[in-house]
């Protein structure tokens, strides 16, 4: 599903410098992704998604090279084909719950609205608890409700890539186990590759595999 | 590009954000409608004026005011003004050099000025008679459109003069008269307006009037003297508050006719060597003035185009600052969402979709301004006769 290849990325006028020998996560597979903060978890997590775009290397998504994509070509297939659950939830405060799961349709051409996705979005909103708060707005919920509309909004479209920038950082132990627990079942369900970025060392035996990004930088640099 | 989604979004803001969205309206809907509607109303009132200024030649009345005497010669407003003696209608026609239509605009009935004139008025200004007949008798009255309307009034209905004041209990007494003909719509003054015969106007002045005839009246109602033969009557008299077929013999006026009194006469001298002549006649003349209201309306105009400009000017200045601080508005507006946008493009969100939804709030508050605002100019349009009514008093 995902294959790093000699990837080389910094921001401009920063010390900072990602290099990725070689990294490949498998169709299905589930990765929980480690390394002290400021390690670069979430620039490799941007790479992947095409929001950052490296300075040399080579990225596949799906056997996509995703860098090489224009703009808009990029934008339609990350809206399409990967989900992203970030950290701050990033919820729209004047939508409700169900308009906010909804929202990657509203904002791109290549999603079509129909009778499926409002479908999509009740089944989703009934599995992570919360299709008696669909009518509500953001404000009105607790933080681990609000993580779940963000977890609900980044499987709306069917995404066969779950990239999730620590997306149990502000929850507690309970909401967190919980978050995660939802995460990798609904990956399960439509056979989604899952990156998870998380802190957290107890969580990744939940994942197939973990990954030290710290390491790889390491080993790159060797 | 989600046409779609943008309207959907940009809505769900705009709703959730109402009371803000509304101010932001309101300042700008100001913005384009303050100066707007009064460049429309200053045209009309120039417009509806100035037609009737130039359609009347030349205005005689006491000396004092010129923009006062066009007022009431044209419009029927400022009916304080001073009154010149029936008199004088009598010396410009004896002239030979003009004709002469007296006005007295005094009085009032239901919110309506009253004008005395006579039946050559109504030719001179072209008004056309929509039901009825024209003035025959004493105490009978021709209304215009908008009296007829808003009143509810049809031939043969009556209207009552106001008294003066309600304290004057020895002074003017209300006459009921009745509605013999109503004129067809003029988009005029004179369609505001309750026509009678000068002498009508005069018994409403109290300067004629009617009663029993002293002979007929009873001992308690007579002032007994030894010195003549006459019969004087007391305050005990009623006097009659309609003129009928059957008391319309009894009025009668005291004093010489001569010296009763008018607000203004229209002259229209025969031809602009008469005019010249006429205009000499009075243009020495301290108790009279003798004046051209399309002069008058050009020296007013030139005025109040001057106060235009500069209110223009300040709407102008004031204009400016509400759409900087509007611009202001947007970019905190924008300032405070740019997180919203962020995250938007980090999902997908069109590049297109997002910048057209970053404007849809600046957007749909111009465009729901410019929309209120031609409403609200509509409105005014609409409105402009009565208002410039109402602010020429």
């Amino acid at each position: 599903m995902i294959r790093c290849d000699k990837i080389q990325f910094s921001y401009p006028g920063e010390a900072f410098d990602l290099k990725v020998d070689s990294l490949e996560v498998l169709n299905g597979e589930t990765v929980a992704l480690v390394g002290p903060s400021g390690c670069g978890k979430t620039t490799l997590l941007n790479l992947i998604s095409g929001n950052l775009l490296p300075q040399s290397g080579r990225i596949e998504v799906a056997d996509v090279a995703v860098p090489e994509l224009q703009l808009h070509e990029r934008q339609h297939f990350r809206i399409r084909r990967i989900g992203l659950i970030p950290q701050s939830f990033d919820l729209l405060d004047y939508l409700t719950v169900r308009e906010n799961i909804m929202l990657p349709y509203r904002v791109s051409g290549a999603l079509k609205m129909d009778g499926e996705v409002q479908e999509r979005c009740d089944a989703l909103a009934e599995r992570t608890g919360i299709s008696n708060q669909l009518d509500k707005l953001p404000g009105q919920l607790s933080t681990g409700e609000q993580q779940r509309v963000a977890v609900c909004r980044g499987l709306i479209n069917s995404p066969e890539l779950i990239l999730a920038d620590e997306p149990t950082g502000n929850l507690d132990p309970e909401n967190e186990d919980l978050i995660v627990s939802l995460i990798l079942e609904e990956a399960a369900r439509i056979s989604a590759t899952v990156m998870m970025i998380t802190h957290e060392r107890s969580l990744c035996s939940r994942f197939e595999r973990t990954v030290d990004v710290l390491a790889i930088r390491e080993e790159a640099a060797e | 590009m989600n046409w779609g989604g943008l309207i959907f979004l940009g809505m769900r803001y705009v709703q959730r954000n109402r009371g803000k969205v509304t101010l932001l309206i309101a300042a700008f809907t100001l913005v384009w409608l303050l100066p707007l509607s009064i460049g429309l109303l200053v045209k009309r009132a120039e417009t509806q004026l100035r037609a009737r200024a130039v359609e009347t030649p030349l205005l005689l009345g006491k000396t004092g005011s010129a923009l006062e005497l066009t007022f009431n010669g044209l419009y029927f407003t400022k009916p304080a003004i001073a009154t010149l003696p029936y008199r004088q209608v009598e010396e410009v026609r004896e002239s030979g050099l003009a004709e002469a239509i007296p006005l007295y605009a005094r009085f009032s009935a239901a919110g309506y000025r009253i004008v005395g004139t006579s039946l050559e008025y109504f030719d001179f200004r072209g008004l056309e008679y929509a039901e009825g007949r024209p003035l025959l008798r004493l105490g009978e009255c021709v209304i215009g459109a908008t009296v007829a309307k808003r009143e509810g009034l049809e031939e043969g209905d009556s209207l009552i003069s106001s008294p003066e004041t309600l304290f004057d209990l020895a002074g003017v007494y209300p006459l009921k008269m009745k509605v013999v003909g109503i004129l067809a719509p003029s988009s005029t003054p004179d369609d505001n307006t309750v026509f009678v015969d000068p002498k009508t106007t005069w018994i409403i002045e109290g300067l004629g009037h009617g009663h029993v005839e002293a002979s007929q009246s009873s001992a308690d109602q007579q002032i007994k003297t030894d010195h003549t033969e006459a019969v004087k009557l007391n305050a005990s008299v009623v006097q009659y508050n309609e003129v009928t077929p059957e008391n319309a013999a009894s009025f009668h006026f005291h004093g010489e006719i001569g010296d009763n009194p008018f607000t203004s006469i229209i002259v229209i001298p025969n031809d602009a060597k008469s005019q010249a002549i006429i205009k000499g006649r009075y243009a020495t003349s301290e108790a009279l003035q003798l004046i051209s209201p399309e002069e008058e309306m050009d020296e007013l105009f030139a005025t109040v185009f001057g106060v235009q400009q500069l209110v223009l000017w300040l709407l102008g200045v004031v204009g400016a600052a509400t759409l900087l601080i509007g611009g202001l508005v947007f970019l905190l507006s924008y300032r405070l969402r740019r997180e919203e946008f962020g995250h938007l493009r980090r999902i997908g969100a069109d590049m297109a979709t997002l910048r057209a939804l970053i404007a849809f709030e600046a957007g749909f508050v111009i465009l729901s301004s410019m929309v209120v605002s031609g409403i609200g100019l509509f409105l005014t349009d609409q409105l402009a006769p009565v208002l410039i009514r109402s602010m020429l008093g």
